[in-house]
């Protein structure tokens, strides 16, 4: 078996109105990889979440999941779907009943597991998320940060390998994204895939081993975080922004005339302590 | 309406197993318009009022709102059968004449109508015991269990679900409308709502179409299938609704 968990190749999907919206994407995918896919509004992500999912047909190329094509049909199906799990962007549109407990329970009832299975992954879920305390509530009453975790909490049930997130950060306060930037790193320790797509440079640059950028459906470019950001004219065609720290960064190396270390840091403690070892 | 639900959630006997509140409710109802008396509706009125504000803990001032809530219909309705098109002049207490129609009211209209005032105020009684003690998606998994048909009882928890997002939509809509003078004059205001409404329709549809993503994505089937709650009955609870229930039919035929 190859190091890859998931791949696509040559995919393309059209949607039924006529829309181009991903052309030609092959991807490779490593396990236990902490992954972060950047690009505008509009530019394919969200539909490329969907096809990995299986839940858009690529009208073109195949997914591969662990080694073995996906067929589209019904178990092929229910397979990755179990093993691929998406959290949507906005838990509005994801949380359809009313009690916590119960919304949390339909994917793992979907698994057709035994009662107590269900139970013991429920509470897992909710108490991976630290949502516990909250299962007796009913999810009208919750407040946005807090249905995200649930919505978080839907899809850890299912325990998939890969667990791919749609702007998870989008619209929550710096508090609340801290959280969930947290619970990715848990999960990740424990050996799932983390995907996500976000507009935060920052976030993308401190947290990914790999970033996938992409514009007008296309891969545009993938590569480790500084071989991504530190490429002046892929941020300027992507519109991206160098993160602060890699600028600061490399303002002071400039300025001093000599590279100050090899190691470039990734997040404000990093640089702290280069700039303290001067 | 939305209070009404919140209460539910905070109410003490939120943890009783909502099997038995449902019974003791419905069986208490049908015992009430069964024996169709008096003493016996103001017995189940008191019960319940009890019930709910001191083991419920719902403020009693809230609960006589509440109560108040029917209460206009009701009185509208009791009077048109108290009074009533009479024929002869015999036993009436008073009587009024409309254009040669005559108007009465005897001893036996008006024992009907606080028959049936109190037997109307009861019921509703029992029916916010259910309400005000036990969240919604307790009741439905009550009617799962009395093998009410599965789509009914899904679809009610959809609609529960998506009342609120609607409600939130329409709101949001509403305060950007305003925020931009569309409820100024008589006219913009009916311009305004017509697009609200058109517009709660679509993007509710449109919204219908993401949770239906969402959830195939999740592995549905076409089934909702969730976790119930795990209830244990409680004996003392059991034995208490048939002794309430035997005391009310006894209190009726002595």
């Amino acid at each position: 078996m190859s190091k890859y968990i998931f791949e696509t190749k040559d995919l393309s999907f059209q949607y039924p109105d006529g829309t181009q919206a991903l052309k030609n994407i092959n991807l490779k995918i490593e396990k236990g990889k902490k992954i972060s896919f950047l690009g505008v509004n509009g530019s394919g992500k969200s539909t490329l979440f969907l096809n990995f999912n299986g839940v858009l047909k690529p009208t073109k190329g195949t997914i591969v999941y662990k080694g073995e094509e996906v067929k589209y049909n019904h178990k092929s199906l229910l397979d990755l779907r179990k093993n691929v799990g998406i959290v949507f962007q906005d838990p509005e549109n994801q949380l359809f009943s009313s009690s916590v407990y119960q919304e949390v329970s339909f994917g793992a009832m979907n698994l057709k597991l035994s009662e107590i299975e269900v139970r013991n992954r429920v509470d897992d879920a909710l108490k991976n998320i630290g949502m516990y305390d909250y299962r007796d509530k009913a999810v009208h009453f919750l407040s946005y940060g807090q249905k995200k975790r649930v919505s978080i909490a839907d899809i850890l049930v299912m325990q998939p390998e890969i667990i791919v997130f749609d702007e998870p950060t989008s619209s929550l306060d710096p508090k609340h994204s801290k959280q969930i930037v947290k619970i990715f790193d848990e999960l990740n320790e424990k050996g799932m895939t983390v995907i996500l797509s976000t507009h935060d440079v920052e976030l993308a640059y401190s947290w990914s081993d790999y970033i996938v950028v992409m514009k007008d459906g296309e891969i545009f470019r993938e590569g480790t975080p500084y071989e991504i950001f530190s490429d002046e004219k892929l941020i300027q065609e992507c519109y991206l922004e160098k993160p602060l720290i890699l600028d600061m960064f490399q303002f002071l190396c400039d300025n001093s005339k000599r590279t100050l270390t090899n190691k470039i840091p990734r997040n404000k403690e990093e640089l702290y302590r280069i700039l303290k070892e001067q | 309406m939305i209070s009404i639900d919140k209460f539910a959630y905070i109410s003490g006997l939120k943890k009783v197993n909502p099997m038995e509140k449902f019974i003791f409710a419905m069986v208490t109802m049908f015992v009430c318009i069964a024996l169709n008396n008096i003493i016996d509706s103001i017995i189940i009125l008191l019960l319940m009022a009890i019930i709910t504000v001191f083991k419920g803990k719902i403020p009693l001032k809230t609960y006589i709102r509440f109560m108040s809530l029917p209460l206009a219909f009701l009185i509208l309705s009791v009077l048109t059968i108290a009074i009533n098109v009479v024929g002869t002049s015999s036993g009436l207490i008073f009587s009024f004449s409309i254009f040669n129609i005559k108007f009465g009211c005897t001893y036996e209209s008006i024992l009907t109508a606080t028959r049936i005032f109190f037997k109307s105020l009861a019921s509703v009684s029992c029916l916010y015991f259910l309400t005000l003690n036990t969240p919604i998606f307790e009741v439905l998994s009550v009617l799962k269990k009395l093998k009410v048909p599965k789509l009914f009882v899904e679809l009610m928890g959809l609609i529960y679900r998506f009342i609120f997002v609607l409600l939130d939509t329409a709101n949001m809509i509403y305060i950007s409308q305003n925020s931009r003078l569309g409820y100024s004059t008589l006219k913009t205001g009916f311009n305004s709502l017509g697009k609200l409404i058109a517009n709660l329709f679509i993007s509710s549809y449109k919204r219908s179409q993401d949770i239906y993503t969402a959830m195939e994505s999740r592995c549905y089937d076409g089934d909702i299938n969730l976790l119930e709650y795990n209830y244990t009955y409680s004996y003392k609870n059991i034995s208490l609704i048939i002794v309430v229930e035997m005391v009310l039919i006894i209190i009726n035929f002595n």
